[in-house]
């Protein structure tokens, strides 16, 4: 539970907590620690329900708060949960790297100008990026690349992120 | 004749415990929809009405995720309650959003019973 908010974490232990005291309390008079011991057998393997629990809580606190530390930990949690779950995460995670890799060419424009813009030609031809064939081409951007890239990015960041919350919601008939 | 039948019996019962497991789990959110539309339950008093009405025999800790996910779509809400035991209960009730959804279902639910009534009789 420790990749959880405080808040979740209380909210979690104290469920479980209570789930325990009741199912002991139903089971009358009988010794204590039989009756804790079978009640943490019909409760589960923590393996399976509570990784499942913090994961869901950990997904639905990346995508409120748009913070790429709990996005890159809920998606890392995710992937181990269900093979259909895992592809999505994958999908997800690609993107990330992309909206990633792509801000950091704005830093490439500043160690290698001549080779990163938005590069055209008479003939059609466009690139936005780093590009090596750039003989005969014209970079039109200048360093105004680099406030554009990068916000690029950040919209591209905030239009995934909302496409992942999408995502984790269910489809409502 | 006798070893081909003793494989192919214990095959049909484990591929049907599959399958009745995989419907199960479907049908899981469905069934506690309904039985939070009835009344508000906290979390182990729905597991204890599950068991009875039905006869699903799932950890009980499965119940927790599926509650947070009803939860986070906001078709039950929940609340803590304070108990003169000292151990406090969160209990659950269904949103009127969440009504509105179970109608849906229940319409969808019967005409899928409907359909499968109709090919089994055809």
């Amino acid at each position: 539970m420790s990749p959880l908010s405080e808040q979740d974490k209380k909210d979690i232990r104290m469920e479980l907590d209570s789930h325990i005291f009741e199912s002991m309390s139903t089971r009358g008079t009988e010794d204590e620690i039989a009756s804790l011991l079978l009640t943490l057998q019909t409760l589960g393997e923590p393996e399976e329900f509570l990784v499942q629990e913090v994961a869901q809580r950990k997904l639905t606190q990346a995508t409120r708060t748009f913070n790429p530390i709990h996005i890159t930990s809920a998606l890392l949690m995710n992937m181990g949960n269900g093979f259909i779950h895992m592809f999505k995460h994958i999908a997800f995670s690609l993107l990330y790297l992309f909206i990633f890799a792509f801000s950091l060419t704005s830093v490439v424009k500043l160690i290698v100008p001549s080779r990163v813009g938005y590069f055209t030609d008479n003939e059609g031809f466009f690139h936005f990026g780093i590009s090596t064939q750039i003989e005969g081409k014209k970079e039109v951007l200048g360093f105004w690349y680099v406030p554009l890239s990068i916000g690029i990015a950040i919209v591209l960041y905030l239009l995934a992120t909302l496409l992942m919350r999408v995502f984790n919601k269910k489809p409502k008939k | 004749m006798l070893c081909i039948l003793l494989n192919i019996v214990p095959m049909n019962d484990n591929f049907i415990a599959k399958w009745e497991s995989q419907v199960k789990k479907g049908v899981l959110e469905f069934i506690i929809l309904i039985v939070l539309s009835r009344k508000e339950l906290y979390g182990y008093e729905l597991i204890t009405e599950l068991k009875s009405r039905t006869d699903y025999n799932v950890a009980e800790g499965t119940i927790y995720p599926i509650l947070n996910r009803l939860k986070a779509e906001k078709l039950i809400q929940s609340h803590w309650q304070e108990m003169e035991s000292g151990v406090p209960r969160k209990y659950y009730k269904i949103t009127k959003e969440g009504t509105k959804l179970l109608q849906l279902m229940i319409t969808s639910w019967d005409a899928l019973a409907t359909s499968i009534q109709r090919l089994k009789t055809k």
